[in-house]
């Protein structure tokens, strides 16, 4: 991610790949990136996530965050591939001509 | 004997449908559903959302009820989203309604925190031409919307009433014909306000909305200008108008300064004193955070959230006692939160609020999509200026790649963090913000002002009408308005 | 109380009548569908008990003796049955279209029996064809009056010819209006004087389906709803408070508010103590001093949505003071009673006292006199402006 990465991590997080897409451990990051930034590199089935302090001092508790965010964002993927088609019914109901009486879920 | 149907919660499968969360530090979970009702539940009670195994019946029926769940094959929870959706989207077919005038870029005044150059009074090149003026109305006229706002500002419009008087008689000239909703409003300081001006006030509908900081020696440090006596020429003023024209053809806007930090008592007491019940608790315009950080008067947005809060804590205890007092911003956001309505305020609405819902006409004839972006542009940064008057049609300004750009790159529905933010469909994007501060219309969340802003406001009223009554009784009120 | 049926102390008719229902006179020449009430000299002749039996001459029994001239009743062949259907000095007249029902309300205060009750739109035809075009009001209740299908909006089409100046309001569970076919047709009789009632009881389909012991209620009472926005007809929403609806009153306001805003009224109940209410008590009994601050929450919530809403059969004294102004004095004339404990209270005059079968059978254990007199709640009641809905147009 951005900011000049410094050699040597603050903390690195090894991941199982399968369940965690990189997309996913980056969209934690982004939430904390006024705090920490992110490397990421696939070794396997292994997802290695780099860690780099903005501010060592807070590293702790960022890291204890970052992953409790992780889970989340897991969940948050998977609520919006569930509801994808719901969505988008919702939506093409709402912009349809007739409304209503448009598609049935 | 009939056969007696039981309190069944859900015969049926159930399943999700799209919703967002966010977690609170005392263990809530709030949840937000596509159109932006809210519930909040314990850890265990998410965990049950979550998994769809929900046994707590009325924890089921408040998931249903709040189109968070749904039983697999019901189409009923999908026609309501539909139609809450729709009817938020609505206001978009509204194209610009508020179009704003730069009649002059002078000003008798020297504040420290107004974004535009100021010049001396004498200068007349920096005032808006006839000829800009009429094109301008022009303009205005091929928007679609039904209903029209002129803006007259400056500088000080109060120095070029000329145009003022052209820009409102040829838009009512025009509207002879077409027989839209009109309305006129001059921002003023007041300091300039005569009898002529109060006349013509009078006889063509025109409101005022005026600068007032708070209590006097705060106004004035904010303020200055020959003599030292802004505040009391705006209160001045303020009397005039009221007693001229009626107590509701003049409002008041606030900027909070740093000198303001640690006053929002008494600047509170002062807008009562004053007779005003609508204060707008509003931060310094964030290009005070963004291109002038060093500046003596710049303070940060945690300073600013702590100023809010405060200065909310005061608001419901007032309207608690019986006084009754408006969080301007805070009762646009519970508009979002708590109806379908769309307020159509320029920083909450998304697709951003640029162009859509204004333009700005400047005194030299170029046209901008926003207050800021024409801010940007005296700084040489011209991302956000749409065309010149003199060259282009509505239709090319409004087609321009500098409007459709970052209308599209800033809208929340797809930018990174806002898509999965649980706050999404209250808060709005701010694209030229977010170009002056980080150079793309997007900007990064968790460093921006603007979000943090934003969320700060979200969960201060979200923790006040979740914990006490009265306030959720007072927040509904202000979400009518 | 006021009773609307009796039989006849005695009747003396040469021969079964043929016609049904009669407008009483008193001081005029009757007409063919008038009878004469008080002295003989018509086709039928009515006199209040204690009076002289003539020839072709009923005779009231003591509670029709309120009967007078310009009064609608519908008298049994025999002479012996007698049913008043209108009264010209009450302005909440209403007419039973049909006892007939698909939904079976745990409180139902009129239960559905299930058999033919045609006769009962045919004469409503014939009564809003004698009613003077004076008539303030009129509602139709059930049962179940969509029931009928095209044969109550004949009714609703002969009503508007006949009484363009009426106000008429019928009472419906509102599921028929699901069917989008139904719903123009009603449309098409276009009154803008006819409002329908529909009852809610839940904010999604588990506890109005229960509510109303009816699967799949909910979803067509909610589709009738927006069919008849579709089609901008006036709505208004009805919510017995009871023990089942009443911890869900604020979630029920909050779904009218945000998917319904378009309604034009929220009715918000007491229970009445008949029928089945009765039946079930256990069931649906909950004191109203339990429920009053949710429905006082409930009740703003709706105000500040716009929508005017009104609180009906509650006692002031049960009730928040800053609802006091939503408080309607709804109980019709001849229903409403005062308990002792009322004779002292100083805004007796602004109750609208009790259902008669409340006080005989259940009310609040927190009816007491309010001691001095107070002015009405101050607080300014929301002027919010009503919210529509961008609805699609109708199919």
């Amino acid at each position: 991610m951005s900011d000049s990465m410094p050699g040597r991590p603050d903390a690195v997080l090894t991941l199982d790949a399968a369940a965690h897409p990189a997309d996913i451990v980056q969209r934690a990051a982004y939430r904390f990136s006024d705090v920490l930034t992110v490397e990421l590199d696939r070794n396997g089935d292994t997802l290695v996530c780099r860690v780099y302090a903005r501010d060592p001092q807070r590293l702790g508790s960022a890291i204890h965050d970052l992953r409790a965010e992780i889970v989340d964002q897991v969940l948050r993927a998977r609520i919006r591939d569930e509801t994808q088609d719901l969505r988008n019914l919702v939506l093409s109901v709402a912009f349809s001509r007739t409304g209503l009486a448009g598609p049935a879920a | 004997m009939r056969q007696r149907l039981t309190l069944e919660t859900a015969p049926g499968p159930l399943e999700h449908l799209p919703f967002r969360f966010e977690r609170w530090t005392d263990g809530r979970v709030l949840v937000t559903n596509m159109v932006g009702e809210h519930v909040f539940l314990s850890e265990a009670e998410f965990s049950a959302l979550a998994d769809l195994r929900i046994a707590d019946p009325a924890l089921l029926r408040t998931l249903r009820a709040k189109h968070v769940v749904r039983q697999r094959g019901e189409t009923l929870p999908v026609e309501l989203l539909a139609l809450k959706y729709r009817t938020q989207h609505h206001r978009l077919a509204d194209f610009t309604g508020l179009h704003m005038f730069v009649v002059t870029l002078r000003c008798e005044h020297s504040c420290g925190y107004c974004q535009v150059s100021r010049r001396t009074v004498a200068r007349t090149e920096f005032d808006m031409s006839a000829e800009t003026a009429v094109a301008a109305v022009e303009t205005a006229f091929r928007s679609p919307s039904p209903h029209l706002k002129f803006e007259f500002q400056g500088g000080e419009p109060l120095l070029n009433m000329e145009i003022v008087r052209l820009v409102t008689q040829e838009a009512q000239r025009r509207n002879r014909d077409e027989g839209r909703q009109l309305a006129f409003v001059i921002a003023s300081n007041l300091a300039l306000l005569d009898d002529e001006v109060l006349d013509f006030a009078d006889e063509h509908d025109v409101y005022f909305s005026t600068s007032l900081d708070g209590p006097q020696d705060l106004h004035n440090g904010n303020r200055p200008r020959p003599g030292r006596d802004s505040w009391e020429r705006t209160i001045a003023g303020v009397t005039r108008i009221r007693k001229r024209l009626g107590h509701h053809r003049v409002s008041a806007l606030m900027t909070t300064t740093a000198a303001s930090l640690g006053k929002v008592r008494d600047i509170i007491d002062c807008y009562l004193e004053q007779g005003f019940h609508d204060i707008f608790l509003r931060p310094v315009s964030p290009y005070g955070f963004a291109l002038r950080p060093r500046q003596r008067r710049a303070y940060d947005m945690a300073a600013w959230i702590d100023f809010y809060r405060e200065g909310m804590d005061y608001i419901l205890e007032l309207n608690a006692r019986g006084t009754p007092v408006v969080e301007t911003y805070s009762a646009l956001v519970l508009k979002k939160m708590l109806t379908n309505a769309n307020p159509g305020y320029v920083d909450l609405t998304s697709p951003a609020g640029i162009g859509i819902a204004a333009l700005l006409y400047n005194y030299d004839g170029a046209v901008y999509a926003s207050d800021e972006g024409r801010m940007l542009a005296e700084n040489g940064d011209m991302t956000f200026r749409l065309g010149d008057l003199a060259e282009d049609s509505y239709d090319t300004l409004m087609t321009g790649a500098a409007l459709l750009d970052p209308l599209e790159e800033s809208y929340t529905g797809s930018a990174p963090q806002c898509s999965d933010c649980a706050f999404e469909r209250w808060c709005g994007a701010d694209p030229v913000f977010h170009h002056a501060t980080t150079g793309d219309p997007v900007g990064r969340k968790p460093e921006s002002a603007f979000c943090n802003r934003n969320m700060a406001v979200f969960r201060y009223l979200l923790d006040r009408y979740t914990a006490d009554p009265h306030a959720r009784e007072l927040f509904h009120a202000w979400a009518a308005r | 109380m006021i009773s609307l049926r009796g039989r006849a102390l005695s009747a003396t008719l040469d021969r079964p009548l043929t016609r049904e229902l009669w407008r009483l006179v008193s001081d005029k020449i009757p007409g063919p569908d008038e009878a004469v009430i008080g002295s003989g000299g018509g086709t039928l002749n009515v006199v209040r008990s204690g009076g002289d039996a003539g020839p072709n001459t009923v005779v009231l029994p003591p509670h029709l003796d309120h009967l007078d001239g310009g009064d609608i009743i519908a008298v049994s062949p025999d002479g012996r049955r007698i049913e008043v259907l209108w009264r010209a000095r009450s302005r909440h007249n209403s007419l039973l279209l049909t006892e007939r029902c698909d939904n079976y309300c745990l409180m139902c205060s009129q239960p559905p029996k299930e058999r033919d009750d045609s006769r009962l739109l045919r004469r409503a035809s014939a009564l809003v064809r004698m009613l003077p075009p004076t008539a303030h009001e009129l509602g139709f209740t059930g049962g179940e009056p969509t029931l009928y299908g095209s044969g109550l909006v004949s009714l609703l089409r002969t009503a508007t010819q006949c009484l363009p100046d009426t106000e008429f309001h019928l009472l419906s569970n509102g599921r028929r209006f699901a069917d989008p076919g139904f719903t123009a047709e009603y449309a098409s009789v276009r009154n803008p004087r006819l409002m329908v009632g529909i009852p809610l009881f839940g904010a999604e389909p588990s506890l109005h389906d229960y509510v109303v012991q009816a699967r799949g209620a909910f979803d067509e009472t909610v589709s009738g709803i927006l069919a008849l926005a579709q089609h901008r007809q006036r709505i208004e929403i009805r919510v017995v408070l009871q023990k089942n609806t009443a911890p869900a009153i604020v979630e029920i306001a909050g779904f009218i508010a945000r998917n319904l805003p378009f309604v034009e009224k929220v009715a918000l109940m007491g229970l009445e103590m008949t029928g089945l209410a009765r039946a079930n008590l256990a069931e649906v009994w909950t004191d109203p001093y339990e429920y009053r601050n949710e429905l006082a929450e409930a009740a703003l919530l709706l105000r500040h949505a716009g929508i005017r809403t009104d609180i009906y059969n509650h006692q002031l004294c049960v009730l928040p003071r800053r609802v006091w102004p939503l408080a309607v004095r709804s109980i019709s004339d001849w229903k409403n009673e005062y308990l002792s404990a009322c004779m002292s209270c100083s805004v007796q005059e602004a109750c609208g006292g009790l259902f008669a079968s409340s006080a005989k059978h259940r009310h609040s254990d927190h009816i007491a006199a309010i001691p001095h007199p107070t002015p009405r709640a101050r607080e300014a009641i929301s002027s919010a402006q009503p919210q529509d809905m961008v609805m699609p147009a109708p199919p």
